[in-house]
């Protein structure tokens, strides 16, 4: 699974694609919010970027593609370096 | 071709256009026609799957987009209308013309994408007209970007993004500005945003907004994409055009100059922030505001059952993504309640309690790892249309294909034409050698005097008879085509020629049925076209013209077919200005076609078929459709050389009627072996009415010619001695004439011979060589025992 849903945390892991889309979904709108670590993710479906940007969860961990943590960054309201 | 899948996709695709085509055009007198709306949907749908297999993404792309037009007019949001109609040929003629490319060179011409994008961009422009009522918001199809759009494009950018592209710029590198706004199904169609941007070559920045206020998670639909890019790339336009190739009717490019930067940031100042800072979302907060906006909702209107579905829904949503199902249910139950009173207070009674129920929610009571919810809550009896869950969505696709699949066209196998021709020639020979049978027989009988041997001979002649016959005529059914082969091309054709020269035509098709063989079906294409141009151009007046003649002001044309004995008939026949004569034999006397005297001795018939005559053209001014003066020879040419026969009838100011005579078919013919004239003749069974005998007291002479009467009709006859100038046999007195009644160009004539003989199919062959003049002979063919029979052709013999 390329994303693994453990306690509290959800670990993106290489290749992220739309399939995941509705799990992702439920599992955002348990309380308390998971927090996403994304630095293992490499690709990302739009559908899940969507998700977080409307989620908003805490991250713990960015991507390693710059250009996708800045638009992380900024939909989520993170901080932006 | 070396791709074995594209060489069998090129004939599939061209079958797909032309029934998209001639459904399109049905379409577009009959617009309400749901049957042909799904044929051509369907049509035009296979052909985008089977064109995904090749590397043809522009193809692929405008014919999605040509599907996504005809979607929304078969989901009733689109009117089809005559410029629709117009752009939706011109792409399905683009289409065409990459499928030749595709079929010399296997792959696009370089600038399809380009071509791709244009053709998309009109065909969307209607989609985005009749949209425009919607909350989606469509980015206006422009091809030029104006300037404050570009202003407020580069003010999302951060600092450092546009001092970047600067410094690109003023290193003399091309820097494109990226303006991206997927469609909200673009998940549907498999694309993927937000990667393809972040792959776009040498990005610099890329900035996403969503395209809606973005709604909170427990509103958010997973799969409609809600996101919108601006980007920035150091690559030129044209690289990134071919970068987002998959999507340009949806992209705005703007090759950036340095001035642009300089002045924008200058304005724009301190980039400004995307979104407002939030702070991190709670549920509980999110779902309070919710509920107080139905609240807000519904306590300032009156009762209307919208109000009350769409808060139910809210709540049930609500309810699937707090784990609290029994709100869900107490929704359904106020929704139906309050429609049941016709007033909002029981949803508004629920809506407070929810409200009361959150502000007490204890958020630690609900398991971190709820398990997942089994379905989205159950739908509130009378959701809002706008909010389909996206899983019957798709669901609902597979069920639509089931029940296409129930309308596929019958199976066919694609062979090569040479195989079905070797058959052909196969079965000729068997015919002809099957009929040395009955000759066997007779020998058997004269020669070795074994009349039981001879009639067991017989028997099994019969056999094989009845078999090579039904083979035979499996055989031709395969070679047969019906005319509507070549027919289906017209009314497109009579359309756009007929709106060119803005003239109102309308086409009566008659007899497409009609089948005739391949090969002559194929070579009447261009000949008819041809003539259907001509009567367009030069037949058909203005409505204008028309109406000050008196007649309608649309003009009917017709295009006709119908099989008679062995032709197959092609008939054009226009209600326009007539060909005059008389002009036609000046014109001809003036370009040396024909000699003043033999002009003056032609009949006003004859004179008009002059326009057959090589290098002839009566049209006062080239146009580009016909009146090249090469048309109608050509046309005579063509149908000549497949043994048929081309004649024009007009009546000036009435209108124009062309028949083509084309043979069935270059196969097999059933003919009588007649005696007469001195020997032994073939006469085309078609042609005989019957044969009867008559005694010569019935034989009645009027003048020079002789009649007799069969049944009360009065039937003139010929003598075939007399006709083909030869000694008619000596008869007894008393003995009975043979008379063979045929019909000849509808009439009954009776031939006198000496006797009829047996019935015979043989391959009919052409008279050539020294006997190619002869007259009154139709071709040759070989009997069983070796002998050459003639076969007469009655139309040129009475």
């Amino acid at each position: 699974m390329p994303i693994r849903y453990e306690d509290g945390i959800v670990r993106f892991v290489d290749h992220c694609a739309i399939e995941e889309a509705v799990e992702l979904a439920e599992r955002l709108a348990v309380e308390p919010m998971p927090e996403l670590d994304l630095s293992e993710c490499g690709v990302m479906h739009s559908a899940l970027f969507q998700l977080i940007a409307a989620a908003r969860p805490k991250i713990s961990g960015w991507p390693q593609e710059a250009h996708l943590t800045h638009l992380l960054r900024k939909a989520t309201g993170g901080v932006t370096d | 071709m070396t791709n074995p899948l594209l060489a069998r996709f090129i004939p599939e695709a061209r079958d797909l256009l032309e029934s998209s085509s001639s459904g399109l055009l049905a379409l577009e007198k009959a617009p309400d026609d749901a049957r042909t709306v799904n044929e051509v949907f369907r049509a035009v749908h296979t052909l985008k799957g089977s064109s995904g297999l090749f590397d043809a993404p522009a193809l692929t792309k405008l014919i999605h987009v040509a599907e996504d037009l005809l979607g929304a007019v078969r989901a009733d949001k689109l009117a089809l209308n005559p410029d629709i109609v117009d752009d939706l040929f011109a792409a399905f003629d683009q289409v065409g013309a990459w499928i030749g490319y595709m079929e010399e060179t296997e792959v696009l011409p370089p600038d399809a994408d380009k071509v791709s994008g244009t053709l998309s961009r009109l065909l969307r422009g209607h989609l985005a007209v009749e949209n425009s009522g919607d909350a989606a918001p469509q980015t206006p199809a422009a091809t030029a970007v104006d300037p404050s759009a570009r202003a407020k494009w580069l003010a999302l950018f951060e600092a450092e993004a546009l001092a970047d592209a600067r410094a690109a710029l003023e290193k003399g590198r091309p820097v494109t500005l990226i303006r991206y706004a997927p469609a909200a199904n673009a998940f549907f169609c498999g694309s993927d945003p937000l990667n393809l941007v972040l792959n776009t070559p040498r990005l610099i920045a890329v900035e996403q907004q969503p395209a809606q206020p973005r709604k909170p998670l427990a509103e958010f639909e997973p799969y409609q994409c809600d996101m919108v890019f601006t980007a920035l790339a150091g690559e030129s336009e044209d690289e990134v055009a071919a970068h987002l190739r998959y999507e340009m009717e949806l992209v705005t490019l703007c090759a950036l100059r340095p001035e642009h930067l300089a002045a924008e940031t200058a304005e724009a100042g301190p980039a400004a922030e995307a979104g407002p800072a939030a702070t991190a979302p709670r549920h509980v907060a999110l779902a309070r505001t919710i509920v107080a906006n139905q609240i807000r909702a519904l306590s300032g209107a009156d009762y209307a059952a919208e109000g009350v579905s769409a808060a139910a829904s809210a709540v049930a949503r609500l309810a699937a993504s707090l784990r609290r199902l029994d709100w869900a249910g107490a929704a359904i139950a106020a929704a139906n309640e309050a429609n049941a009173q016709a007033s909002t207070a029981p949803a508004l009674a629920l809506l407070r309690q929810i409200d009361a129920d959150l502000a007490t929610f204890d958020q630690t009571a609900q398991p971190a790892a709820a398990p997942a919810a089994p379905a989205p809550a159950p739908a509130a009896p009378n959701a809002p249309r706008h909010e389909p869950p996206p899983q019957t969505a798709a669901g609902a696709a597979p069920a639509d294909k089931r029940e296409t699949a129930k309308h596929e066209p019958k199976k066919t196998l694609r062979v090569d034409q040479g195989k079905i021709d070797l058959l052909m020639n196969l079965i000729g020979e068997m015919i002809v050698s099957k009929n040395s049978l009955p000759f066997l027989a007779k020998r058997a009988e004269d020669v070795y005097g074994s009349r039981e041997m001879s009639r067991e001979i017989k028997d099994q002649y019969a056999i094989i008879d009845r078999l090579a016959q039904e083979m035979q005529a499996a055989i031709m059914a395969v070679r047969m085509l019906p005319v509507s082969d070549v027919f289906d091309r017209f009314p497109r054709l009579v359309r756009d020629v007929a709106r060119r020269l803005g003239k109102e035509v309308e086409l009566a098709v008659e007899g497409e049925d009609t089948a005739a063989d391949k090969t002559i079906i194929e070579a009447l294409g261009d000949p008819l076209l041809h003539i259907v141009r001509n009567s367009l151009d030069h037949g058909v007046e203005s409505a204008e013209e028309r109406r000050a003649a008196q007649k309608p002001a649309v003009a009917a044309l017709a295009l006709r077919a119908y099989q008679e004995a062995d032709s197959v008939i092609i008939e054009v026949e226009d209600d326009g200005r007539g060909v005059d004569p008389a002009r036609i034999r000046a014109a001809a006397i003036e370009k040396g076609v024909i000699t003043p005297e033999r002009a003056a001795q032609l009949s006003d018939a004859d004179s008009v078929n002059l326009i057959f005559a090589p290098g002839f053209s009566t049209a006062q001014q080239v146009s580009d459709l016909s009146g090249r003066g090469v048309g109608m020879d050509v046309v005579r040419t063509t149908i000549e050389g497949f043994g048929g026969r081309v004649h024009v009838a007009s009546t000036p100011g009435k209108g124009t009627l062309t028949r083509l005579i084309l043979p069935l078919s270059m196969a097999v013919t059933r003919i009588m072996i007649i005696d007469g004239a001195g020997g032994e003749y073939g006469v085309p069974m078609d042609m005989i009415v019957e044969t009867v005998r008559i005694d010569r007291a019935r034989i009645h002479r009027v003048k020079q010619s002789e009649a007799f009467i069969l049944r009360d009709q009065l039937i003139p006859l010929a003598r075939l001695a007399d006709l083909l100038g030869q000694p008619a046999r000596a008869k007894a007195e008393d003995e009975p004439e043979a008379v063979l009644v045929c019909r000849v160009k509808g009439r009954m004539l009776g031939m006198v011979i000496d006797d009829f003989r047996i019935g015979m199919d043989v391959v009919l062959k052409p008279m050539e060589g020294i006997v190619a003049g002869a007259r009154g002979f139709s071709g040759t063919t070989l009997l069983g025992d070796g002998r050459v029979l003639l076969v007469l052709d009655l139309k040129e013999l009475l």
